[in-house]
C-alpha cells in the first residue's frame, strides 16, 4: 500500500511539474473580447411615436500585460438615419499594481452615481430603457433627461479601504476635461449651423410637451466626452464616496464641478445621492441628481436648477424578475420660477433570464403629458 | 504527509490536467469564494467560473477590480477562485469544450456535478462546505435556468 502511495504521489507530483512552469510562466499578456448587444422594439399607443426594431452592440476590449497593467475599451455601434454611429464610450488604461488604489487614464465613464458607470448596459439594466433622469443618453448629450451617460477623458484615482466584515469605504476622485456648448462642440464637429441647431433642438426636447410645441430652455445645453478639444482651460473635478457592504448595502455621495464656456466663467456643477440594498430575491436601488447651471440672462447671470431622481425595485423568483421604477424629473427653475416643466413616469417591466446575462425583457412605461410606451428588448451580455 | 494531503494532491493531479489550479493556494480559494459571494453580484447577475477559461479570467478579473474598487489582494483571490471553479468537465475535450461554450445553460450531468466541484472545493480548501455552496449557488442556479442571481 505504502508503495501503491508513493507511487500515486510521484504521478502526482509529475503532473503538477509538467505544467506548472505553463501555469507559473510570467507569460499573463491576455487578450478578451466582451462587451453586449441587444434587440430593441419600442412601440407607442399613437401614431405619431416611434414603432421601431432596432439593434446595438457594444463591444468590449481587453488586454492585460502583466499583473498590473490593463488596458479597457468600449465602442458603442448604433445607426442614425443612413449612416453607422461609433461612440468610443471609453478607453481607459488602468494600474492596478497597488493593494488599495488604482489610477486610470483615458476616456472613462465617470463614477457621477451609480447607474451611468455601472448600470446601463443592456443585459445589466433591468429595464429596457434607462431612468428618465438620464433620459435618452446619446452621444454626450442629454436628450430627454437631466445627464447623459457620462464619460469623459482624463485621470481618476480609485481608493478602497476595507473595513472589516463585507465592509468597505470607496472613494473614486477624477479630473477631466468637462463639459463645453454642445452648439459649439457639433459646430466644431461639422462645420455647419444645422449641426449646431440639430442638437440644440434635441436638447430642447428636455422640457418638451407634445400638446404646446417644445419648451425653449434658458440655458444652453452642455455636451460630455464628445470632443478631445477642451474649449477652455478649466478642467471638471469630481469624486464619489461611498460605502459598501457586499453583497447587501451600498450608498454613495457624488458632485463634479466644471465652467462649460469659453472664457472659464459659467460653472456647471452636479450632485447625486445613490443608494442600493440587495436581500433574499429584492434589489431595492435609488438614486437622486441636482445639477446648477449658470448662463448669461441679458444683461446679468442667472442659475438654472434642476433636479430629479428614480427608485427601483425588483424581485427575482426563479427565471423571472419583474421590476417597477419610477422617475421623477422636477421643474428647472431660475430664481424658483419654474422655467422647464417637470415630469413623472412609471415603468413596469418582466424580465425572463436564460442566462445570468441573457434576459428578454418587456415593459410598459407610463409618462405624464407623453404617450405610454411598450417595449420589448432581449440583451445578450458576452 | 496526512491522509488529506494525500487526497487533495491526488485529486489536483487528477482533475487538473491544465495544472493551474495546482499552484493555486488553497486557501486564497476559500478567500476568493467569500469575495466572489460579497461582490461579484452587487451590479449584475453572478457570471459562473465556468464561462470564462483561466487566462480571460485575468483580464475580466482586473476589469471587474477597477469597477468594484476591489483590493489586489481580493482580485488575486477571486481569480484564483474563478479558475478553480472553472475545472474541465468529466470527459474532457470536446465534451470539456461544448460545457464551457454552453456555459451554465449546461445540463448538470455534462459537467462535473457541482456537488462533487464543490465538495472537493471544501476539501481542497478547508472552506466549509455550506460557504464554498454559497459562493457557487448562483451560477449554479443560473445554470438550471433557475433562481436568483445571487442576489
Ligand atoms: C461595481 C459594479 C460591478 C461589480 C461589483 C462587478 N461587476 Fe462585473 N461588470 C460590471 C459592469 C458595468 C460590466 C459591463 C462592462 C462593460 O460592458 O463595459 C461587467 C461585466 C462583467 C463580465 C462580462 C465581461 C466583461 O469584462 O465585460 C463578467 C464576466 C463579470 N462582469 C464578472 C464579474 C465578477 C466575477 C465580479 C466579482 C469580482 C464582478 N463582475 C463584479 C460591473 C460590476
Amino acid at each position: 500500500m505504502k508503495r501503491t502511495r508513493i507511487g500515486l504521489a510521484t504521478l502526482a507530483a509529475a503532473l503538477m511539474g509538467l505544467t506548472a512552469g505553463e501555469a507559473t510562466g510570467q507569460a499573463t499578456s491576455t487578450f478578451v473580447l466582451a462587451g453586449y448587444g441587444s434587440a430593441l422594439y419600442e412601440g407607442a399607443t399613437t401614431d405619431g411615436f416611434p414603432n421601431n426594431f432596432s439593434a446595438s452592440v457594444s463591444p468590449v476590449m481587453l488586454f492585460t500585460m502583466g499583473d498590473d497593467f490593463l488596458f479597457e475599451s468600449e465602442l458603442e455601434f448604433g445607426l442614425s438615419g443612413a449612416a453607422t454611429t461609433t461612440t468610443l464610450e471609453y478607453a481607459q488604461i488602468d494600474y492596478l499594481g497597488f493593494e488599495r488604489a488604482q489610477i486610470i487614464a483615458g476616456k472613462f465613464l465617470l463614477p457621477f452615481g451609480v447607474f451611468g458607470e455601472r448600470l446601463h448596459p443592456t443585459w445589466i439594466n433591468k429595464l429596457p430603457t434607462g431612468p428618465v433622469l438620464y433620459g435618452h443618453a446619446h452621444g454626450g448629450v442629454a436628450e430627454a433627461g437631466l445627464l447623459p451617460v457620462l464619460s469623459d477623458a482624463g485621470v481618476m484615482l480609485r481608493l478602497t479601504q476595507p473595513m472589516g466584515g463585507a465592509w468597505s469605504l470607496d472613494f473614486s476622485g477624477y479630473v477631466t476635461q468637462g463639459p463645453r456648448l454642445a452648439a459649439e462642440e457639433a459646430a466644431d464637429d461639422h462645420d455647419d449651423e444645422e449641426a449646431a441647431l440639430s442638437v440644440l433642438a434635441a436638447a430642447a426636447f428636455a422640457g418638451s410637451d407634445p400638446e404646446h410645441g417644445p419648451e425653449t430652455i434658458p440655458a444652453p445645453p452642455v455636451a460630455f466626452g464628445t470632443s478631445f478639444d477642451d474649449n477652455n482651460k478649466n478642467k471638471m473635478v469630481g469624486a464619489r464616496i461611498g460605502v459598501v457592504k457586499g453583497p447587501s448595502f451600498e450608498m454613495y455621495a457624488s458632485a463634479f464641478h466644471a465652467m462649460y464656456d469659453a472664457d472659464n466663467f459659467l460653472d456647471y456643477q452636479g450632485g447625486a445621492l445613490s443608494a442600493e440594498w440587495r436581500s433574499s430575491g429584492y434589489e431595492l436601488r435609488g438614486e437622486g441628481v441636482v445639477t446648477r447651471q449658470e448662463f448669461e440672462g441679458g444683461d446679468h447671470f442667472e442659475t438654472l436648477q434642476r433636479s430629479g431622481l428614480y427608485a427601483q425595485v425588483a424581485k427575482r423568483v426563479g427565471p423571472w424578475e419583474p421590476v417597477v421604477r419610477f422617475g421623477w424629473l422636477a421643474d428647472g427653475t431660475v430664481d424658483d420660477a419654474e422655467v422647464i416643466a417637470g415630469h413623472t413616469e412609471l415603468a413596469l417591466g418582466l424580465d425572463y433570464w436564460f442566462q445570468s446575462s441573457i434576459p428578454v425583457k418587456v415593459a410598459w412605461e407610463f409618462h405624464e403629458d407623453l404617450d405610454d410606451r411598450f417595449y420589448l428588448q432581449w440583451a445578450f451580455g458576452f | 504527509m496526512t491522509n488529506r494531503t494525500w487526497i487533495a494532491l491526488l485529486t489536483m493531479a487528477v482533475l487538473s490536467p491544465m495544472g493551474l489550479e495546482a499552484q493555486q493556494d488553497p486557501a486564497k480559494i476559500g478567500e476568493g469564494a467569500q469575495v466572489y459571494a460579497a461582490n461579484c453580484a452587487r451590479c449584475h447577475n453572478a457570471r459562473s467560473g465556468t464561462e470564462h477559461p483561466d487566462l480571460a479570467w485575468v483580464a475580466i478579473v482586473g476589469h471587474m477590480r477597477a469597477r468594484a474598487n476591489l483590493t489586489k489582494t481580493q482580485a488575486q483571490s477571486v481569480l484564483a477562485f474563478l479558475q478553480a471553479t472553472n475545472l474541465p468537465p468529466v470527459g474532457g475535450g470536446a465534451a470539456a469544450a461544448s460545457a464551457s461554450a454552453n456555459g451554465a445553460a449546461s445540463p448538470p450531468s455534462v459537467v462535473v456535478p457541482e456537488g462533487v466541484r464543490v465538495a472537493l472545493l471544501g476539501l481542497l480548501t478547508g472552506v466549509p462546505q455550506a460557504a464554498a455552496v454559497a459562493a457557487l449557488e448562483p451560477p449554479a442556479k443560473a445554470a438550471a435556468g433557475g433562481a436568483p442571481g445571487g442576489k
